[in-house]
């Protein structure tokens, strides 16, 4: 039997998909330029998507805002994976970990400084950013199983919240955007600061 | 001899401190309350000082920010001072630093967090950041003179700059405002870093 031919309603739906992921690229694009709040008239003009369509897809611009920020950086929880966690010596994870969240940085930084300028008026933004923090956090605490099991639970609180701190993506951005450090000289940073914590 | 009554024109004068100061004032708290800088017509309505008269001491709405908040860390600077820099066992003096970065943190905290939403839209706020910056990097410095001092130009890059990050407004506002981690687990955090980080140069 031949495979049956799309329906008009199959060429809208990907044209309505392919209109949506080039609005999404479009406000990543102007977040880069540093225009941290894009409105929808914006992308509608940088995109050529219709106003009327951006409304259609999103209601609101912080909802735009939200979905292309949400978007990047679950490519980044993808790209900042670890094999074998937990596995191997303190060294070698320890390097894995900062090589991963280095990554995922590269990818995020034109929207990390977007999403700190969108937070302050989208709860739903706020969210997510608690959700992947906690996340990057669990990650932390399975990679470093082994140190960790062996502290009473107060000593391994201050571990974790101290070792997440540090190699979270918000402080690999203020280390390379506001204090200046290289990427090399941040890497090199993050990874003797993770040393520090984790060794008695 | 009395003392000289204020004529006209002295009275005009300190009128118009009064009223710049009060304009200053008046644009942090809606800085801070709306994360965003306010417009002068804004200043005017919650200052009660005419449009046109703010136009005259300011100019536009980004100067008037950027003296509001130079005039907030003017005022924060005292609650991030401590005498004996430098002076005393490590741990104290990791205490003692890290005390005054919370004193300057818990008076700064609002426009802090305004001034770090808005700065990369509106570079006239680095300024005042860049200096803040400087001063605490010279604190550090002088505070850990004697473990900085044994170290290669290469390692006491590496100690100043992990201490400077560990220890730095934005870092604290990092804990408390986005980890949500409440003021004294931060603190003790900032400490622990703090003394993990220097521990290795003094011995």
């Amino acid at each position: 039997m031949p495979s049956s031919e799309h329906s008009p309603s199959d060429g809208r739906t990907a044209r309505r998909n392919d209109n949506r992921d080039a609005a999404i690229r479009c406000v990543v694009e102007l977040f880069a330029t540093r225009r941290l709040v894009p409105t929808i008239e914006m992308v509608a003009e940088d995109s050529g998507v219709s106003i009327r369509s951006l409304y259609r897809y999103f209601g609101d611009a912080p909802t735009m805002i939200t979905e292309a920020i949400d978007r990047l950086v679950g490519q980044a929880r993808d790209i900042g994976k670890i094999d074998n966690m937990g596995e191997g010596p303190l060294a070698d994870r320890i390097t894995a970990l900062v090589a991963g969240r280095f990554r995922a940085y590269h990818l995020v930084r034109p929207v990390l400084r977007a999403a700190v300028v969108n937070i302050a008026n989208n709860p739903e933004l706020d969210a997510s950013q608690h959700r992947t923090r906690a996340l990057l956090t669990v990650q932390f605490t399975i990679q470093f199983a082994p140190e960790l099991r062996h502290l009473d639970e107060v000593e391994k609180e201050l571990v974790i919240v101290a070792g997440a701190a540090v190699c979270n993506l918000e402080f690999i951005d203020m280390l390379i955007d506001r204090q200046l450090l290289s990427v090399d000289d941040a890497q090199v940073l993050v990874t003797r600061l993770i040393v520090a914590v984790l060794t008695p | 001899m009395p003392p000289r009554e204020l004529s006209q024109s002295d009275g005009r004068v300190v009128r118009r401190a009064e009223n710049r100061e009060a304009a200053l004032r008046s644009g942090l708290a809606l800085f801070t309350e709306n994360n965003s800088i306010p417009s002068i017509e804004d200043v005017a309505e919650k200052s009660g000082i005419s449009v046109r008269s703010l136009y005259r001491y300011f100019g536009d709405a980004s100067v008037m920010i950027r003296e509001a908040t130079e005039l907030l860390i003017e005022e924060t600077r005292p609650l991030a001072l401590f005498p004996h820099i430098g002076e005393g066992p490590l741990a104290d003096r990791i205490a003692t630093l890290v005390a005054a970065r919370f004193r300057a943190f818990d008076h700064a905290r609002p426009a802090l967090r305004a001034t770090i939403v808005n700065i990369a839209t509106h570079p006239e706020l680095a300024s005042a950041q860049d200096t803040t910056r400087q001063r605490l990097l010279l604190q550090f410095n002088l505070q850990f003179a004697p473990e900085l001092g044994r170290l290669d130009d290469d390692e006491r890059d590496y100690f100043v700059q992990a201490g400077s990050a560990v220890s730095n407004l934005e870092f604290i506002d990092m804990l408390v405002s986005r980890h949500q981690m409440p003021v004294d687990t931060a603190q003790l955090v900032v400490c622990r870093l703090l003394t993990q980080v220097l521990t290795p140069a003094a011995v």
